[in-house]
């Protein structure tokens, strides 16, 4: 009886820490930090639970703390709103244009070391834009990265963990931007956590051709639209990429100088793929 | 003799139901005593009045009437009582004593007071034979002989019960029975000490050798439940008086069997075999799991999901712990009142099911979500239809509960262990309990969580030396 007692006593004592009712549960849907003068500002879309309606009509309250550091400031949260923060529900993490190369890379480390985040969640990178506005618009961006990755091509999903591993090399982190409306059309470039630059649409397209990001898109070339499918590149050791594609229309010289135009000012920019040969193979396909 | 009538009044406490009835033969007094709630008068008057107004009416010479009487009287069950307990003891059983003399007989006079064969109220048969077991020790022998018609089912008795007297029967199959498993329970069976034997649950609590939750002795009302046990090489026993016949020793796995099994195709039987194991799971785990999973491993579940339950449980005062106790109290509450009112069992489910739970929701005392786990699991675990099994199952669902809420899925996994090891050292008359799964046997393994097309050839080597069926 006193093993059995102390068993409880023991189970009791290694439980507490961990327990949290849902009802003590704020569910995060997005946080966005930026640079306040010179404290950190966290802006974060907590799901509204007690108007919870249905699946697709989820709503969110805005919440913004601050603090001389992410950990300050997230602290000051707690403090604020008197309830556990669940991490792992969280979908996008929006970083500021006012922020310098030090500051994401203690965001960075901040979440990679906190045991309650998942990290797999997408890293947009805001330009001249206020996140809180962003954040009240309460649109749904990883349906919006997700849209834009099958039908345009502009840009994919990129996590937080992907920008942790591409650190020392090039980081293509989708960009967004607050101009009456979300605008989410190419990417920032990072290296080592500091922003070296962005691309324009065009070059943003063909950089996920060339990284297999994309098999599809619907193509505007000088107010010609192509439907692109099946596409596949190869990059070997011969240093040759090899893109295969089929086209919705007979006109594959367009599409042929439209890719090699964009892939040159790519390579031109950002130096990765030296040298390299590029053949182009496209198909026509009847629809 | 007028001694003696003195001495029964005594020890009877003058009991107004014992008939004391004096009739004369050629001037010889003979003394008839009987309980007339326990004989049949139609017996007394046919057996025994009519044939002594017989011998008076013929008035003959008689040197020994009571020798004549013992002949002549037409009842096959008539004995000489030599002492004074056993005459008690027939009296109270519905013999009816005649005194001549300093000489005493005892002839069978017993009413009938069992309600016949009837269809098993608690285990209904869907497609197999409709006659259950009833209170009368030798109409259930009958009914087990009649189907095992072999003069290797043997039958060994013995009387339990200081105080009730109650015969007690166990049965086997010699040729394929282990000795040692019938001279252990004979040997328990000897052992017990008790004031009376109301039911043969009373002598349960003495045959098992284990206090676990979960049961090793079958209790059952199906005949052709008994006689398959008798033919695996299982020992049964029979008590006065209870339509329970005892099945031991059973396995873990017998509780997820239904004798409806062999009588139907076995790609049917598999499908209902696994439905009942997930009930089983579903009955121990699903409220542990959601309880872990809202309170400490929030991640295990989709995000849309959750927020759904935190939804739902926003105006909810109580932990998930006390929420789900209360919630399976009500329960267990609502089915024992359905159980015992059997006249008002429909309106306390249409009260208990659709108004408190409604009203419970309406009023934040439980959330929706929780009302739908508990209903499952109870539901769940209401698949099977041994009492004890379902108590056991209700028992480790608590401790589950209590381990989900304190450790998360960490601790559900810790109960699966403790469950598996508390089944694996089950004291079950040296045989396992979770036999054949463990230790494993391929050839059972055919007929347990699924049943495979297959006559069965052979029986369970930890129950039978004889293995080859359909062998002397």
């Amino acid at each position: 009886m006193k093993k059995f007692i102390f068993l409880i006593f023991l189970i009791l004592l290694c439980s507490g820490c961990y327990y949290t009712e849902l009802n003590d549960l704020s569910i995060i849907d997005s946080i966005g930090i930026e640079k306040n003068d010179k404290d950190i500002k966290i802006v974060m879309s907590i799901v509204n639970t007690i108007d919870y309606k249905s699946e697709d009509n989820i709503e969110t309250s805005i919440y913004e703390s601050t603090g001389k550091n992410i950990e300050e400031a997230f602290n000051n949260f707690y403090l604020e709103i008197n309830k556990t923060i669940y991490l792992d529900s969280l979908n996008n993490l929006l970083i500021s244009d006012t922020l310098n190369n030090e500051d994401i890379s203690n965001i960075v480390n901040f979440f990679i070391k906190n045991k309650d985040s998942r990290n797999t969640f997408n890293i947009l990178y805001v330009k001249e834009s206020s996140i809180t506005d962003i954040l009240n618009s309460n649109l749904n961006l990883k349906s919006m990265l997700m849209t834009n990755n099958k039908e345009l091509g502009n840009t994919c999903l990129y996590s937080l963990e992907e920008f942790f591993s591409d650190n020392y090399n090039y980081s293509f982190v989708p960009t967004l931007y607050f101009k009456d409306k979300v605008i989410i059309d190419n990417y920032s470039i990072f290296h080592k956590y500091k922003y070296i630059g962005s691309l324009n649409k065009d070059e943003s397209i063909v950089y996920n051709i060339i990284n297999n990001k994309i098999n599809k898109l619907n193509l505007n070339i000088n107010d010609k639209y192509f439907k692109i499918l099946n596409i596949k590149t190869i990059i070997n050791n011969k240093k040759e990429i090899n893109i295969i594609s089929s086209i919705d229309k007979k006109e594959n010289k367009t599409y042929n100088s439209y890719l090699r135009k964009n892939i040159n000012k790519l390579l031109k920019k950002y130096k990765i793929y030296d040298n390299y040969n590029i053949k182009i193979n496209t198909k026509y396909i009847k629809e | 003799m007028k001694n003696m009538l003195n001495k029964i009044r005594k020890d009877t406490g003058n009991s107004p139901d014992i008939i004391y009835k004096t009739v004369f033969i050629s001037d010889e007094k003979i003394n008839i005593i009987y309980s007339e709630v326990l004989t049949d008068s139609d017996s007394i008057n046919d057996f025994i009045l009519k044939p002594i107004n017989y011998i008076n009416n013929i008035n003959s010479d008689i040197k020994d009437i009571y020798k004549y009487i013992k002949n002549i009287l037409p009842d096959n069950n008539v004995e000489d009582i030599n002492n004074y307990k056993t005459l008690l003891e027939k009296l109270l059983v519905g013999y009816t004593i005649v005194i001549l003399k300093d000489k005493t007989l005892a002839i069978e006079t017993r009413k009938n007071l069992s309600r016949g064969v009837s269809a098993p109220s608690s285990e209904p048969s869907i497609k197999g034979p409709k006659d259950g077991f009833c209170e009368h020790y030798n109409t259930n022998l009958g009914l087990i002989r009649r189907r095992i018609t072999n003069n290797n089912l043997f039958v060994k008795s013995f009387t339990i019960g200081k105080q009730t007297i109650t015969k007690v029967g166990l049965i086997y199959m010699n040729n394929i029975v282990k000795k040692e498993l019938v001279e252990n329970i004979s040997k328990k069976l000897d052992s017990i000490n008790i004031d009376g034997i109301i039911d043969s649950g009373y002598i349960k609590r003495y045959l098992e050798e284990d206090r676990s939750f979960f049961p090793s002795i079958m209790s059952t009302e199906r005949c052709d439940l008994v006689s398959q046990a008798l033919l695996e090489g299982k020992v049964c026993i029979l008590v006065d008086n209870s339509c329970y016949v005892l099945i031991l020793p059973t396995f873990f796995i017998d509780y997820f069997h239904t004798s409806d099994d062999y009588y139907q195709k076995s790609i049917n039987i598999s499908f209902i075999r696994i439905i009942r194991f997930l009930g089983f799971l579903i009955s121990i785990f699903l409220p542990a799991y959601y309880i872990a999973t809202t309170t400490i491993n929030h991640n295990a579940i989709p995000i849309s999901l959750l927020i759904n339950f935190t939804a739902q449980r926003q105006l909810v005062p109580f932990p998930a712990l006390i929420e789900a106790f209360l919630m399976s109290i009500s329960f267990e509450i609502l089915r024992e009142s359905d159980v015992r009112s059997s006249t008002s069992s429909t309106a306390v489910s249409i009260l208990g099911g659709l108004v408190l739970g409604e009203a419970a929701v309406s009023a934040g005392i439980v959330s929706p979500i929780m009302i739908i786990v508990i209903a499952i699991s109870a539901i769940s675990g209401l698949l099977f239809t041994s009492i004890e099994m379902i108590s056991a199952i209700r028992w480790w669902r608590f401790i589950l509960m209590f381990l989900g809420a304190t450790l998360g899925i960490y601790g559900l996994f810790i109960g699966l262990i403790l469950l598996i090891i508390s089944l694996e050292k089950m004291n079950n008359y040296n045989i396992s309990y979770l036999s054949p799964l463990s230790p494993i046997d391929l050839y059972e393994l055919k007929d347990s969580l699924i049943k495979l097309h297959s006559k069965k050839k052979k029986r369970n080597k930890l129950l039978s030396n004889n293995i080859i069926r359909g062998r002397d």
